[in-house]
C-alpha cells in the first residue's frame, strides 16, 4: 500500500523548514531553546495558552505539528488518526529538572507540572488534545533516528488500517541540543505536498507524479535536509 | 492582606506558568478554576505546593484545595486563618 | 496472515524471581506489597519491591540493577525455546518507562556511566550482551507500554516481518517515581484497593516480565496461548487525567472486538488495569460498562505485585495466561466493597471457570489506552 507524505518540518540549529524551505531563522546567537522555541510560537502567531504551561519536549513537538497545516487536510475521523515519534533521549531533559527537585532533602519540592511530563509520550498527549487525534500512538526511543522501524511499523499501521492519516517523526531534545523532523503521511496524494523544485535533494527523492512517497529511502534523505 | 494578595498572584504567574499575565489582570474575587484563569488539576496539585514551599502550610488530601483555591480571596484569607492560627 | 504464539515467559517481581513462584503466590492470594520507607525517607509506603537479597542469579557489576534483571529475565525465557534469537528474523521490544533512572541519583556511586539513563544506550547495551542482530525497539508509552509490546510484537510477526519477537518489560521503583506519584497525590498509604469504595490511590511495584512470541506454536505444548489483536486508543482529553467518559478505552476496546471478530460475551475473564487511583477505576469501569464488559470476572493484579509501569502490561498477561491454562479466577486482592457508578464483577475468591479468552485493558499518563485478547488453544 502506498503512502504519501503531506508535509514536513524541521526545527533545529534556530531555523525553521517547511517542506523544505527556510521560514524563519532567529538572529540572535546562541539563544536558548525556551527563548528560540518561544519566537517560532509568536512568529507563526500560533495561540494555545497551554503552550506556556507544557515541558521543552512538548514545546518542540507541539510547534512542529502546528507547521504541519493539518487543519487543510483534515477529513479524516478522529480515531482514524494516529502518531508515531521517536527520539534519543526520551524525557531525560525534564527528568533531570524533578530529580534536582527532591536532590536536597531540606528544600524537597517535587512539582507535580514538572513530574507529569517526565514521559516521553505526553508531547503525543499533547498534540492528541490540540488536533483531536484518538487512534494508535507510539514513542519509541532510539539511539539513532532509526528510519527503517519508523517507516516499516507506520506502514504496517497503515496496511492492517489501524490508521488513516499519521504524524511521525524524530522529537529530540536534551540539554544542549534539539532537532525535530516531523511529516504526515496519509494514503491518498491529493493534499501530500508537491515537489515542483527539482534541486538535487528533491530530484533524488522517489517521487509519484511530485508527490513524495512515504517509504525509508525518502524519510531518510529528507531528515537530513 | 493587600500585600499578601499581590505576593500571592505573583507567586501563582510565576509557579504556574501564566505567560503574559500580570497581577492586575487577577480579579480578587474571580474563579481560579474552570473559566476564570482556566486552570486545571495538575495545576490544583501546583498550588499545594506553592502553599507548602512558600508559607509551609501542608493540604494532605487534594479535595480540601478546591474550597481553599476557588478565588484569590479565599486562598489569602485561608493563608491568613493558617499564620495566625 | 501469520498466528502469534506466546510460547514461554519468565516474571520477576516482589512476589519470586520465576513465573511458578508469581503464580504459586497469586493462586495463594499472597500480596507482595510491604510498607517501606526506602524511597521516600520517613514516610511509610507500600511498595511491592524485588527482594535484592535473594538474586538467584550471579550480579553483574558492569550492569545495572534493572539490566540485570532484564538479561537474567530473558536468558530464563530464552533456555525454554529452541528459536535462534541471534538471527535477522528475530528482534527484541523493550518496554519500559523510565529504564535506569536510578542513575540520575547523585547516590548512585558508579562505574557506570549516566548516559545509560538513556533507554536506546541501555538496549544496546542488551543488544550486545544477547548479540542480537538488530537494536531492540524500545517503546516508552507511560503504562501501557508492555500491553503495546504485546500488540506490536503479534502485528510484525502476522506480517511476516519476524518469526520470533522477545518482549521485555521492566521498570524499577526508585525515588524518583514515588516521590513524583506522590506530590500528585496518587499514592495510597496502605495497600492499594482497586475498585474499591475506600481506594486512595497506587501502590508502586517493580518487575519485569519477559514473554517469547512466536509464528509458530511449542510443538512439546498440550496448551498454546495465541495473541488475537489488539489496539490502541488516546483520550485526546488531558495529558494526566483519565477520560471521564472512558472515552478513549472504550475505542480501543471495541476496536479489539472489531479486529479479533469476538464481543464481550466470547471474554471468559478481564485483566483490568485496576491502579486503585480514584480517577482510572471510575474511568475504566466506565469503558467496561459501555462495552458490555460489565458481567464479565475481572480482577486487578495491581493488589499483588503494585503498579509496575512499563512491565505492567508484560507481567500482568502472563499472569492472565496462566490463570488461563488453570481455568482459576484469581481473586482482586484489596477489594471489599463497590466504589465505582457502573459496579463491575470484581473477582472477590478465587474460583475455577473454563476459560478460552482473556482480555487485557491497559490505560495510562498522556492519555493512552491498550486492549487485547489471548486465547487459549488446546491441542
Amino acid at each position: 500500500m502506498k503512502t504519501f507524505i503531506q508535509h514536513f518540518v524541521h526545527i533545529h540549529a534556530q531555523k525553521v523548514l517547511i517542506d523544505g524551505v527556510l521560514r524563519y531563522e532567529e538572529t540572535a546567537t546562541a539563544l536558548d531553546f525556551p527563548a528560540f522555541i518561544r519566537n517560532v510560537y509568536k512568529h507563526f502567531e500560533m495561540q494555545y495558552p497551554k503552550f506556556y504551561k507544557m515541558d521543552d519536549l512538548s514545546k518542540l513537538a507541539f510547534v512542529g505539528a502546528e507547521l504541519l497545516n493539518l487543519k487543510k487536510s483534515d477529513v479524516y475521523k478522529s480515531e482514524d488518526k494516529g502518531i508515531v515519534l521517536m527520539n534519543r533521549s526520551s524525557s531525560l531533559y525534564t527528568d533531570a529538572l524533578h530529580q534536582a527537585s527532591i536532590a536536597d532533602k531540606n528544600n524537597y519540592f517535587p512539582s507535580p507540572a514538572v513530574f507529569v511530563y517526565t514521559l516521553p509520550n505526553i508531547a503525543i498527549g499533547e498534540l492528541c488534545i490540540r488536533h483531536q487525534i484518538s487512534g494508535e500512538n507510539y514513542f519509541f526511543v532510539q539511539e539513532h533516528f532509526n528510519p527503517a522501524m519508523l517507516t516499516n511499523y507506520v506502514s504496517l499501521l497503515f496496511r492492517q488500517k489501524h490508521i488513516q492519516q499519521c504524524i511521525c517523526g524524530w522529537v529530540e531534545l536534551n540539554a544542549d541540543n534539539y532537532e525535530l523532523f516531523l511529516y504526515s503521511v496519509e494514503q491518498n496524494s491529493e493534499n501530500a505536498v508537491k515537489i515542483v523544485d527539482k534541486s538535487p535533494i528533491f530530484a533524488s527523492l522517489n517521487l509519484e507524479v511530485d508527490h513524495i512517497l512515504n517509504d525509508t529511502d525518502n524519510i531518510k534523505k529528507l531528515y537530513k535536509l | 492582606m493587600e500585600d499578601l494578595k499581590l505576593k500571592l498572584k505573583e507567586q501563582i504567574i510565576e509557579a504556574l506558568n501564566l505567560e503574559g499575565m500580570s497581577p492586575a489582570e487577577i480579579d480578587d474575587a474571580a474563579p481560579m478554576f474552570g473559566e476564570g484563569l482556566g486552570l486545571d488539576s495538575i495545576d490544583a496539585l501546583e498550588l499545594i505546593v506553592l502553599l507548602e514551599k512558600n508559607y509551609s502550610i501542608r493540604i494532605e488530601d487534594p479535595k480540601d484545595g478546591r474550597a481553599i483555591f476557588e478565588s484569590i480571596n479565599t486562598m489569602a484569607a485561608y493563608i491568613q486563618s493558617k499564620q495566625i492560627a | 496472515m501469520k498466528s502469534a504464539y506466546i510460547i514461554a515467559h519468565h516474571l520477576i517481581s516482589a512476589l519470586g524471581f520465576t513465573s511458578k513462584k508469581n503464580v504459586e503466590q497469586l493462586m495463594a492470594n499472597q500480596s507482595g506489597i510491604r510498607l517501606s520507607d526506602r524511597y521516600s525517607k520517613g514516610l511509610e509506603l507500600p511498595l511491592a519491591l524485588i527482594d535484592k537479597t535473594a538474586f538467584p542469579f550471579e550480579y553483574k557489576k558492569e550492569y545495572t540493577y534493572l539490566e540485570n534483571l532484564m538479561i537474567h529475565s530473558m536468558e530464563e525465557s530464552l533456555h525454554q525455546a529452541s528459536f535462534d534469537y541471534k538471527s535477522e528474523r528475530c528482534l527484541c521490544i523493550i518496554s519500559t518507562t523510565k529504564g535506569n533512572i536510578d542513575l540520575l541519583s547523585n547516590e548512585k556511586d558508579l562505574d557506570i556511566p549516566k548516559e545509560r539513563a538513556g533507554l536506546g544506550n541501555m538496549a544496546e547495551v542488551i543488544q550486545k550482551y544477547f548479540q542480537f542482530y538488530h537494536a531492540p525497539m524500545v517503546i516508552s508509552n507511560a503504562c501501557i507500554s508492555g500491553s503495546m509490546a504485546v500488540i506490536t510484537a503479534q502485528r510484525m510477526i502476522q506480517e511476516d516481518m519476524y518469526d520470533n519477537i522477545i518482549v521485555c518489560g521492566g521498570d524499577i521503583a526508585s525515588e524518583f517515581v514515588v516521590a513524583g506519584f506522590n506530590c500528585l497525590k496518587a499514592i495510597s498509604h496502605q495497600a492499594c484497593k482497586p475498585f474499591d469504595a475506600h481506594r486512595t490511590g497506587i501502590s508502586m511495584g517493580e518487575a519485569v516480565a519477559t514473554v517469547l512470541m512466536s509464528h509458530e506454536k511449542m510443538p512439546s505444548e498440550k496448551i498454546s496461548f495465541e495473541m488475537l489483536g489488539g489496539a490502541i486508543s488516546n483520550d485526546a482529553n488531558h495529558i494526566s487525567g483519565p477520560s471521564r467518559t472512558g472515552e478513549g478505552l472504550t475505542l480501543a476496546i471495541q476496536k479489539t472486538f472489531e479486529m479479533t471478530a469476538l464481543n464481550a460475551s466470547d471474554i471468559d475473564y478481564v485483566s483490568a488495569h485496576g491502579t486503585a487511583t480514584i480517577y482510572n477505576d471510575e474511568m475504566e469501569s466506565m469503558a467496561m460498562y459501555r462495552t458490555a464488559l460489565d458481567k464479565v470476572p475481572v480482577n486487578s493484579f495491581k493488589g499483588y505485585i503494585g503498579h509496575t509501569l512499563g512491565a505492567a502490561g508484560v507481567i500482568e498477561i502472563v499472569m492472565g495466561i496462566e490463570c488461563m491454562r488453570a481455568n482459576m479466577l484469581i481473586k482482586s486482592l484489596g477489594y471489599e466493597e463497590n466504589g465505582v457508578e457502573h459496579p463491575l464483577h470484581i473477582i472477590q475468591e478465587n474460583a475455577t471457570k473454563a476459560q478460552t479468552h482473556f482480555l487485557k485493558l491497559s490505560s495510562g499518563f498522556g492519555g493512552c489506552n491498550a486492549a487485547l485478547i489471548i486465547q487459549k488453544q488446546e491441542a
